[in-house]
């Protein structure tokens, strides 16, 4: 006789739909414990169990999940030319600014457009955290003096 | 020639000796696999939330990106400036003068001085500022020719690393002193851009190099010449992944691996400069080609 | 950020509630039903989705976290811009550029993207699908572009009507077809389908969907339908036959299904020939074309020959301008000689493998 399958859905007075995996038929014992190890391995890398469900939107919601997509497509796009025109500008005002100096002090222009090859940004220079360490790693750190 | 179709005759023209690629009359580009009443959900973009392969992508900020964009890119375009720099031709296939009749379907020549031709260098400026594009990372398990099983870990260590899938690697030649066969699995590598790129690279730099004794950095004979530079991190320091440290006992054994940082840099004077910028310190000589 | 700063200055002078106000726009920007347009502009919170029919589905319903927050911020960011684009189309005269403008500043607009989205774009309702609106426009050119003319050409290129009939097409606007419902199928033709005599026998309506600005006041249009298929046992080939003949034609853009209601005597350079294949004559191709017209030019004065009709030389002779096609076939079967008797056509004859005498 088959075995009666217990409902999983908790009654209590409202509907509760819950997703239960049924019990592991296959014995797991059988492959040598190294085998079995990569098996294991494997499956933790296969996607197939850890492919959420699809989410369904109704049609309404759809059209706001549309709409904020392309709202944020826009303001990125907005932000990347703000950016671009910035560094037009500071490229031309270079520029400019090099032009000048050629013609009232030509060796100073020479000492500014000498080439910058091996230049390093200091190690102190941190990308930015919204929560930076209350120890900093290297609170004794010290230029080297060469 | 004139081509009539025949209605109870058919046509010697009907008949080709070879294969007729049938021309298009229009010019409308058809795509066939929206054509197909198949399989509705795979017809949508991969960035609809309709498609199954849809997966979120800007789900959290990016403070490295923000970073290089507020900070770096204008520091970059200063220190790459020079003024009316030109467009530096890199060395190109030589033609031959066809004196002679022979110089005809004669191969071209290799460039003076280099094996491959060289891309032209062109000044830096606010469209062409050098920005890491990628960072692959790629795990070679020697060991593997012996024990298949050990590759199934590298790419397992890999995935914990940076929460991307990898791909296996597979030998490509057969090197008999290697004792390496082609075809065998050899270990795993993952390709890492955006925001995944970007966690691994602060791990890598505020948690597991600092970490390191005597480290000194990235060598600067490193590089590719064309703006990659990679370096390589032993089994020891993989360890010092917060992922691999909190369980050890997982991880009886790790796997060294090698980083390519790929970067839009023309060259790797340019790469390292901007390498350096995120943490990432250089030691040796600086070597200018 | 001095650029940023004069931006949202010029949005706010302009008045940023452009997609809200509807003292000037038309209805067919707006959803109709107050309890979509509730739920999609205003909260969702304890509400389920009006779309969803079913209770149970109702309950399991959930909509996505703090998308109301979210949306109601995107809303009112494209709403500013939606403005800036309204007062650059105030200032602009050159039309093409125009209606690049109007498309711009309504495509963002989630009811519009609703209206579109959600309701039948073939039958259009005017209601909620405006094709007068340039946005709907060229909404539905993207629709069409992204199946309805692929497979029309496909079609038309498998099926060999291009250089058979004429030489190329560039589309321009959708051509559907449709048989009176009489005949028994009731639905809009899919290009190149196999239709029975008996669904053929009676004309069609060509439904001309223009995407691009015309002026349908004064723009005719010209629809024939040719058979290139005839049998032609003299030259041993086949000769074109003119099935249908319509001309100076006028739709507009939201009523342009043009069936016996829409035109007159005048109009008709040929009556309808229903498609009466011969016994072992083969598929036959029945190819539909719809020409803009340069000028009106009078059926009285027009001679055409149904028999050996040339189509390309009757297009050059009257400059019309290919713009949409459709194709179906018909084959013979055992309903053609009802059709025959009906239209007084004589019996047709039968071929054999072995030519009879």
């Amino acid at each position: 006789m088959l075995p009666v399958r217990q409902p999983t859905a908790k009654r209590t007075g409202q509907l509760v739909f819950q997703f239960v995996r049924g019990k592991r038929t296959k014995s797991k014992g059988t492959l040598a414990p190294a085998i079995q190890r990569a098996v294991t391995q494997l499956s933790v890398m296969s996607a197939g169990r850890k492919q959420p469900k699809m989410l369904k939107l109704s049609q309404e919601d759809y059209i706001k999940h549309q709409t904020i997509q392309t709202c944020w497509a826009m303001y990125q796009k907005e932000l990347r030319d703000k950016r671009n025109e910035q560094l037009r500008l500071q490229y031309k005002s270079t520029e400019a600014a090099m032009e000048l100096l050629q013609k009232l002090d030509p060796e100073l222009f020479e000492a500014a457009n000498a080439s910058e090859a091996g230049k390093r940004f200091p190690l102190e220079l941190k990308v930015p955290t919204e929560f930076p360490p209350k120890k900093i790693w290297y609170y004794n750190y010290k230029v080297k003096q060469e | 020639m004139h081509f009539v179709r025949g209605f109870s005759t058919s046509q010697g023209t009907y008949k080709s000796a070879c294969s007729l690629v049938k021309p298009v009359h229009h010019l409308v580009k058809v795509d066939k696999s929206k054509l197909s009443p198949r399989f509705e959900g795979l017809k949508y973009d991969k960035n609809d939330i309709r498609s199954p392969a849809f997966r979120p992508v800007a789900t959290h900020q990016d403070r490295v990106s923000d970073y290089y964009h507020d900070t770096l890119q204008s520091d970059l375009l200063l220190i790459n400036y020079s003024h009316k720099a030109e467009v530096k031709k890199g060395v190109k296939n030589r033609t031959w003068d066809y004196s002679s009749p022979y110089h005809v379907n004669r191969q071209v020549r290799k460039p003076k001085g280099s094996e491959i031709q060289l891309p032209d260098i062109k000044p830096i400026k606010w469209h062409n500022i050098p920005a890491i594009e990628s960072v692959v990372i790629n795990c070679y398990v020697k060991e593997a020719r012996e024990n298949q099983l050990l590759p199934i870990s590298a790419g397992l260590q890999l995935q914990q690393l940076t929460g991307c899938k990898p791909r296996p690697v597979y030998s490509r030649t057969d090197v008999p002193t290697w004792k390496v066969r082609r075809g065998t699995h050899m270990g795993a590598k993952v390709e890492l851009k955006g925001r995944p790129m970007a966690q691994f690279l602060s791990t890598l730099t505020e948690i597991v190099l600092p970490r390191k004794r005597e480290y000194k950095g990235i060598s600067n004979k490193s590089g590719s010449r064309f703006g990659s530079i990679s370096f390589g991190l032993t089994s020891e320091d993989v360890k010092f992944f917060p992922e691999i440290e909190s369980n050890q006992d997982l991880w009886p054994k790790t796997f060294g691996m090698h980083i390519n940082i790929n970067s839009s840099a023309q060259n790797d004077v340019q790469a390292r400069t901007l390498i350096s910028a995120f943490g990432l310190p250089f030691h040796g000589p600086e070597k200018l080609r | 950020m001095l650029r940023r700063t004069l931006h949202s200055s010029v949005a706010k002078k302009s008045g940023a509630k452009v997609w809200s106000d509807f003292s000037a726009r038309s209805a067919a920007l707006s959803i109709r039903n107050d309890r979509i347009k509730d739920y999609v502009l205003n909260d969702t919170l304890k509400k389920s989705p009006p779309s969803i029919r079913r209770r149970a589905n109702k309950v399991k319903y959930q909509s996505p976290e703090k998308i109301d927050d979210v949306f109601k911020t995107c809303y009112n960011f494209m709403e500013e811009r939606a403005a800036s684009k309204y007062a650059e189309l105030a200032k602009e005269q050159d039309p093409a550029k125009r209606t690049e403008l109007a498309v711009a500043a309504e495509i963002n607009n989630p009811e519009v993207q609703y209206n579109f989205q959600f309701h039948t774009k073939l039958e259009n309702d005017p209601q909620f699908i405006d094709y007068q609106l340039p946005v709907y426009r060229h909404l539905g050119r993207q629709h069409w572009e992204s199946y309805g003319q692929m497979l029309l050409m496909q079609r038309l290129e498998t099926l060999a009507v291009i250089p058979d009939t004429m030489a190329t097409l560039v589309p321009k606007s959708e051509v559907n077809i449709k048989f009176p419902f009489s005949t028994g199928l009731n639905k809009w033709i899919e290009p190149g389908e196999h239709l029975s005599s008996n669904v053929t026998s009676m004309a069609p309506a060509v439904k001309i969907q223009e995407y691009e600005d015309v002026d349908s006041e004064t723009q005719l249009y010209t629809v024939l339908i040719v058979n290139p298929d005839e049998p032609d046992l003299r030259s041993d080939s086949f000769k074109t036959t003119l099935q249908y003949g319509l001309s100076n034609l006028k739709v507009s853009y939201n009523d342009n299904v043009v069936d016996a209601r829409k035109f007159t005597d005048e109009n008709v350079l040929a009556s309808y020939l229903p498609p009466v294949p011969e016994k072992n004559a083969g598929t036959q191709r029945f190819a539909v074309w719809v020409f803009r017209q340069k000028a009106s030019y009078p059926v009285s004065q027009t001679s055409v020959e149904r028999d050996n009709f040339d189509i390309r030389q009757f297009v050059n002779d009257h400059k019309l301008e290919p713009v949409g096609a459709h194709v179906w076939r018909s084959e013979w079967d055992s309903n053609v000689s009802n059709i025959r008797t009906k239209y007084g056509l004589p019996e047709g004859r039968v071929f054999h493998r072995v030519r009879r005498v």
